[in-house]
């Protein structure tokens, strides 16, 4: 996994810090209330920067989902405050956070969640439509297609594609509308080894974007190679966050950090 | 992979870039949202059968209460609106032209001494027996009038005509009751109140509300037939000179007639209707029955929206994890039920339209307007928005989150 000639990683050693794209401070979330409530997240301060492919790493129950949910807009913090591209989430109701969700934030989904009823083109084009996107849809659809090698398959439904090809499709859905943020819920947990490279090697590449921040979530150890940076979460904290400075993290590493 | 030789990136970018500027070609706005409806609502066939199988049901439920609503209205008015008669003078307490009685005779020349009046026609109607030519009798209204002067004529004739009828104990009767009066064709004799009668003209959908059938004859026949006096009248009929006012001829008549009632036609009309349609309780019933299509309809509609809206849940909280907006998504729903509500629509007013043809010939009487085709179609599109209101409140609370780590 650590091959230094085809890792994407290797590049980032060479870029200066930029301002980041995403901040959070103080990120606190509370469900339930008296007896039955749960402090999820415990004051987590981190930041995602433009160029940079961000692993968020943790057990089950560490709070990475109801992270990633606030990163995304789809929760709103109990206490601190997130800034996406300039724009803060604090005082937004569940239609604000929406807007700035349309503008800002591609997902791509453990399970693809691609749109059974239509193509590949049609998936990224409703992508297109719900942000509002102007210009021509369907070359915007197609060129994102083929962006991720997915130009032969335009036309494609879900279920005659391969899970890789999925995942493919929702990374260019994520990319339609050119969002500055994209998320990514365990993209290769689906996928088989040679699938879940090709999908890592993808985000790598989408992240060197300058004015673009990914950050996927995940439990595969084998995706290490290609972060930029990656951060640990425990227990509703974050507990590491380190560059990967020359791509050369080991999953020793990892285990050795997790274990303390 | 092969695009990934160069950076998926600059690939992207450069595509996207290209896309931005249109190529210099006409832009075309998609909009996904009615084609996200229209696959949603077609890839389970099942659902939207029995969709449209409420829709249909209730389409032509209503269509044809509705129908039958206005087709007795038609039919209870059809009579007085065949008259030219601008003011009715009726017994007392007439509730409708079906519901006659007999006034002492002296109206019509009373009725000819009021300034305005530009004439005056009796008619006699009265309940007879009749028996038919091959044994047992049935009831019949029989109406009597000098329509030469101005009185009720028969209309739509399809076999004999008005001269025809100018012959002593001669009738015309509907086709629509032949079975009932046990008569096969012109020309067959029958007896009313034990006097032989010729038909000596046929008419085609003169229905009578309460099914007595209609048997038209001159005046001076229905005399005899109804052992009546000369100067006897059920209605007397007034037609106003040009140039008079109605309101003003009718008041003075009134109070020239304390034993009559004295209506303009068009309140005459409207108590007809209302004793038929609301006083029966006909009308209500089939009031009732329109608005036990429309709430059957509204439950099937909703349950299968509902039902189908559950089974796309995922990919709603997809779109709105997506970002798209509350609007967005119950535009989604509404849509759906409105490409249901036109097929339904189109497939229910085609069958409302077989059974208004296959009824036309017999006793009843459907009706089906260009008003009341459009006021279906605005309670179809009514019903099914209604519809939808459950599946939008499922939408609604979905929680967007739920579409990480399935």
């Amino acid at each position: 996994m650590t091959n230094s000639a085809n890792n994407p990683a290797n590049n980032t050693t060479e870029r200066t810090e930029l301002p980041p794209i995403l901040e959070c401070k103080g990120i606190t979330k509370v469900f339930g209330s008296g007896d039955t409530e749960i402090k999820v997240l415990k004051g987590v301060d981190m930041q995602l920067r433009p160029g940079e492919l961000t692993l968020l790493m943790g057990p089950s129950g560490s709070g990475k989902t109801t992270l990633l949910s606030i990163l995304g807009c789809i929760l709103s913090p109990t206490e601190g405050e997130l800034v996406i591209n300039g724009q803060s989430t604090k005082g937004r109701n569940a239609e604000g956070l929406a807007d700035l969700r349309r503008k800002e934030v591609g997902f791509v989904f453990q399970s693809y969640n691609l749109f059974p009823t239509m193509t590949a083109r049609e998936n990224v084009m409703l992508a297109l439509d719900v942000r509002g996107s102007r210009g021509d849809a369907i070359k915007q659809a197609d060129a994102a297609l083929r962006a991720v090698g997915l130009g032969h398959r335009l036309e494609a439904y879900p279920k005659k594609l391969s899970g890789g090809e999925k995942q493919r499709v929702a990374i260019a859905r994520a990319l339609a509308g050119a969002p500055a943020v994209i998320l990514a819920d365990e993209p290769t947990a689906a996928l088989d080894s040679e699938n879940g490279a090709a999908v890592m090697a993808l985000l790598s590449e989408v992240a060197k974007d300058p004015t673009r921040a990914v950050l996927a979530v995940t439990h595969d150890h084998r995706t290490l190679a290609y972060a930029d940076r990656i951060i640990r979460i425990e227990d509703g904290r974050i507990v590491d966050q380190r560059r990967n400075k020359d791509g050369s993290m080991e999953e020793r590493e990892i285990h050795v950090a997790e274990a303390a | 992979m092969s695009d990934t030789e160069k950076t998926a990136n600059e690939v992207l970018m450069s595509d996207l870039a290209a896309a931005a500027g249109g190529g210099g070609g006409m832009k075309r706005a998609v909009r996904m949202a009615p084609k996200l409806a229209f696959r949603n609502l077609f890839h389970d066939r099942l659902s939207l059968i029995v969709t449209l199988t409420g829709i249909v049901f209730s389409v032509v439920l209503v269509a044809v209460q509705c129908g039958l609503y206005l087709g007795s209205e038609q039919t209870i008015a059809r009579v007085i609106d065949q008259t030219d008669a601008d003011i009715w003078i009726v017994p007392l307490g007439t509730q409708s032209f079906d519901d006659p009685s007999i006034m002492p005779g002296q109206e019509k020349y009373a009725a000819l001494s009021v300034p305005g009046v530009a004439s005056v026609e009796n008619l006699l109607v009265g309940f007879s027996k009749w028996r038919k030519p091959e044994g047992g009798s049935t009831t019949i209204l029989l109406v009597g009038s000098d329509w030469n002067t101005g009185g009720l004529a028969p209309w739509n004739l399809v076999d004999g005509t008005l001269d025809d009828l100018s012959a002593p104990f001669t009738v015309a009767v509907d086709k629509s009751y032949f079975n009932d009066l046990g008569i096969k064709k012109l020309d067959d004799t029958a007896e009313i109140n034990e006097t032989k009668v010729r038909v000596a003209a046929v008419s085609t959908e003169i229905r009578s509300f309460t099914t007595l059938p209609y048997v038209f004859t001159k005046r001076e026949t229905a005399l005899a037939l109804l052992d009546a006096s000369a100067s006897e009248a059920s209605y007397t009929l007034v037609k106003v000179a040009p140039g008079a006012d109605v309101e003003t001829v009718r008041a003075d008549l009134a109070k020239r007639l304390p034993d009559a009632e004295v209506m303009r036609t068009a309140g005459f009309r409207k108590r007809s209707l209302d004793y038929w349609l609301f006083q029966t309780g006909a009308g209500a019933a089939l009031i009732a029955g329109a608005l036990l299509g429309l709430i059957v309809g509204v439950v099937i509609v909703a349950q299968t929206l509902y039902s189908s809206t559950k089974d796309h849940l995922n990919e709603f909280a997809t779109l709105r994890a997506l970002g798209a907006s509350g609007s967005y998504i119950h535009q989604v729903i509404l849509l759906q039920a409105m490409i249901s509500a036109v097929i339904g629509y189109t497939i229910g007013m085609l069958l409302s339209l077989l059974v208004i043809w296959s009824s036309r010939g017999s006793t009843l009487n459907i009706v089906m307007t260009p008003g009341l085709a459009g006021f279906l179609f605005a309670v179809t599109i009514g019903m099914c928005a209604i519809a939808a209101v459950s599946a939008i409140f499922k939408v609604t609370r979905i929680d967007p989150a739920g579409v990480f780590s399935r």
